[in-house]
């Protein structure tokens, strides 16, 4: 890995004017070539402000930001041509040009050079399979081909740094699932680093290397991807059983005692058993013990803990209900 | 400079495409203003009777296409600043390889020309219509350069004032209404002395003022840049001009301080 950052963001505090509190409050981030970070948060965490001050955007109350190493207050100019960004919620596109029009007047903006920038149009076409809806006017795309027409624009100067902000807000399941597979296949470029934020755990679980969780402005955690997953045992999977009737708190101290780490949750005439990290002949004793006991055993499911309860026990959010 | 013209080329086929889009609109818009100058001289006509001489009716008509051509750039200017913010396309402008004043001072250019165009257009049918003298003093172009880059100061002052207070724009329209009949755009304002000196610190005013004088004297270049009125205009021009960017520039660093590039 090479030693200079793509994207360098030190103590960087923003404060908007008649605001209570900073919207990001002293955040330090690093993403080097060929590194995918995506950036994890509740709604109103600062990550669109964050990716905002670091396309130059928005202007840092405090802190510094480098691109390229170049200084994004004092040399905009200079790190803004290494970026690509896709911004939330907003078209990034013009409504009634077609996708080809647009494509073409962003890569003058972006000063392509003619014959490159027809090339490589080619190519992002064919890449996010756009090419027989060229000439469609963009209002009449899915909201899904929209989004995928501007990752495709923010891609024509072939920048560095490629800049996401919940790239698939809006999008139905399939169109999510679609876009997930074209940004993975980003992701595999060497030289690019791709910042991206998100809401959905399953995504940044699947395309960052590493997740900077953020919480009301400040960093939370921010680890590889795997070791966040890691740390918090999220691997693990959880034996559920479900059995009928309430369970006396004796039969329950029993269980315990014979098979640690279990956890026994009433419902109204129902028991939940939930045993982290059990193997399959530990779950077959427990089912023969179960059964000894004369428990009717309604159902036994197994699971992944997900990054999404990682997420929430590091946000200090509620569990969505049990 | 050849990135400018690269990127004056792109905003004018930007501005055709978008005329396609809207053909309808720009269709009925040239129609529209062609009608309305008919129906206005026509009653001038009437007030003025046997007096309404083509040669007012010229005068008439250069004010009232230098205006048409300003209130166009003035509202294409103004409103697509609110669209842009909307679209998220502002911020994408910002993300340019040059800088965003570059794009702007393009963008300038390329709806200028658009709109010149089609002034030309409204013009060369109604002098036609009128069975008035077709003429073109090259000086004209000069004058008529010199004060739509007075209107695009207005056109900036605006914009710099929406990326602040948002929904200024729509102030766009009812400037350049007001425009029309404060500058003497239709008729001189000759028979309000106090008015037409107030009129002269608006912007178009002194140019049309000049464009008149100099259509009615077939002034040559040469006797244009001779008249005084050029020199107002120029300094009108400067002040409007400087004036836009500075609200533009102060604009775009407060929306960047509040970010407020887009909204939505
Ligand atoms: N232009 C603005 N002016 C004032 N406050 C703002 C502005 N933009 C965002 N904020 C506030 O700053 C905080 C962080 O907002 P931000 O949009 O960065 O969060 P986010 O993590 O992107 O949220 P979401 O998931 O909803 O997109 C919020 O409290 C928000 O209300
Ligand atoms: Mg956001």
């Amino acid at each position: 890995m090479n030693n200079q950052p793509f994207i360098q963001v030190s103590e960087v505090t923003k404060r908007y004017p008649r605001a209570e509190n900073p919207a990001v409050n002293g955040v330090s981030l690093s993403l080097h070539p060929g590194e995918t970070l995506a950036l994890l948060g509740p709604n109103g965490a600062g990550k669109t402000t964050t990716v905002k001050m670091v396309a130059g955007l928005v202007l840092p109350t405090s802190g510094t930001i480098h691109v390229m190493g170049h200084d994004m207050v004092l040399a905009r100019a200079k790190g803004v041509r290494h970026i690509g960004a896709v911004l939330e919620g907003a078209r990034n596109l013009y409504w009634r040009l077609s996708a080809l029009e647009n494509l073409r007047y962003f890569g003058n903006l972006r000063l392509v050079p003619r014959r490159e920038l027809f090339h490589r149009i080619e190519e992002l076409l064919a890449l996010f399979g756009l090419e027989a809806h060229k000439h469609q006017e963009v209002r009449q795309f899915s909201r899904g081909m929209q989004q995928k027409l501007a990752i495709a624009a923010a891609l024509l100067h072939d920048p560095k740094i490629l800049l996401l902000d919940e790239p698939t807000l809006g999008l139905d399941v399939q169109a999510a699932k679609q876009l997930e597979a074209t940004i993975a296949q980003l992701t595999q470029e060497q030289e690019k680093a791709i910042l991206l934020t998100s809401h959905m755990m399953p995504l940044a679980e699947k395309l960052a290397d590493r997740i900077f969780v953020i919480h009301k402005g400040r960093k939370v955690a921010s680890d590889a991807t795997r070791s966040l997953l890691e740390r918090y045992n999220t691997h693990q999977d959880i034996a559920e059983i479900q059995v009928a009737g309430q369970m006396t708190q004796v039969l329950i101290a029993q269980l315990q005692q014979a098979f640690g780490g279990i956890t026994a949750i009433p419902n109204a005439n129902t028991t939940m058993l939930r045993w982290p990290g059990s193997e399959q002949t530990q779950l077959i004793q427990l089912l023969q013990f179960l059964d000894e006991q004369d428990q009717a055993i309604l159902d036994i499911g197994r699971r992944q803990a997900s990054l999404e309860e990682v997420f929430l026990s590091l946000t200090g959010m509620e569990q969505p209900n049990e | 400079m050849s990135s400018f013209l690269f990127l004056v080329l792109a905003e004018v086929r930007r501005e055709l495409q978008r005329a396609r889009a809207y053909w309808l609109e720009v269709l009925a818009d040239q129609v529209l203003f062609t009608l309305g100058f008919l129906l206005l001289s026509g009653l001038f006509q009437l007030v003025a009777g046997s007096s309404y001489a083509k040669e007012t009716a010229l005068a008439s008509l250069v004010g009232f296409v230098i205006w048409r051509v300003a209130d166009g750039c003035i509202l294409r200017t103004t409103r697509s600043i609110n669209d842009d913010a909307q679209a998220g396309t502002l911020e994408q402008v910002w993300l340019s390889a040059v800088s965003p004043h570059l794009v702007f001072l393009s963008r300038s250019a390329a709806i200028l020309i658009y709109h010149s165009v089609r002034g030309f257009l409204l013009a060369v049918i109604l002098v036609f219509l009128l069975g008035l003298p077709l003429i073109f003093p090259v000086g004209l172009l000069l004058v008529y350069i010199l004060t739509q880059v007075g209107a695009f100061g207005v056109a900036f002052i605006v914009a710099g004032l929406h990326l602040v207070y948002k929904n200024v724009s729509s102030i766009g329209l009812t400037l350049s209404t007001a425009l029309l009949f404060l500058t003497g755009a239709l008729a001189p304002l000759d028979n309000a002395p106090l008015l037409y000196h107030l009129s002269r610190a608006l912007p178009l005013t002194i140019g049309i003022d000049l464009s008149r004088q100099v259509l009615a004297g077939r002034l040559t270049l040469a006797a244009t840049l001779r008249q005084p009125d050029f020199y107002w205009l120029l300094l009108n021009t400067a002040v409007y001009a400087l004036l836009g960017l500075a609200i533009w520039e102060w604009g775009q660093r407060m929306a960047r301080r509040d970010g407020s590039l887009a909204h939505y």
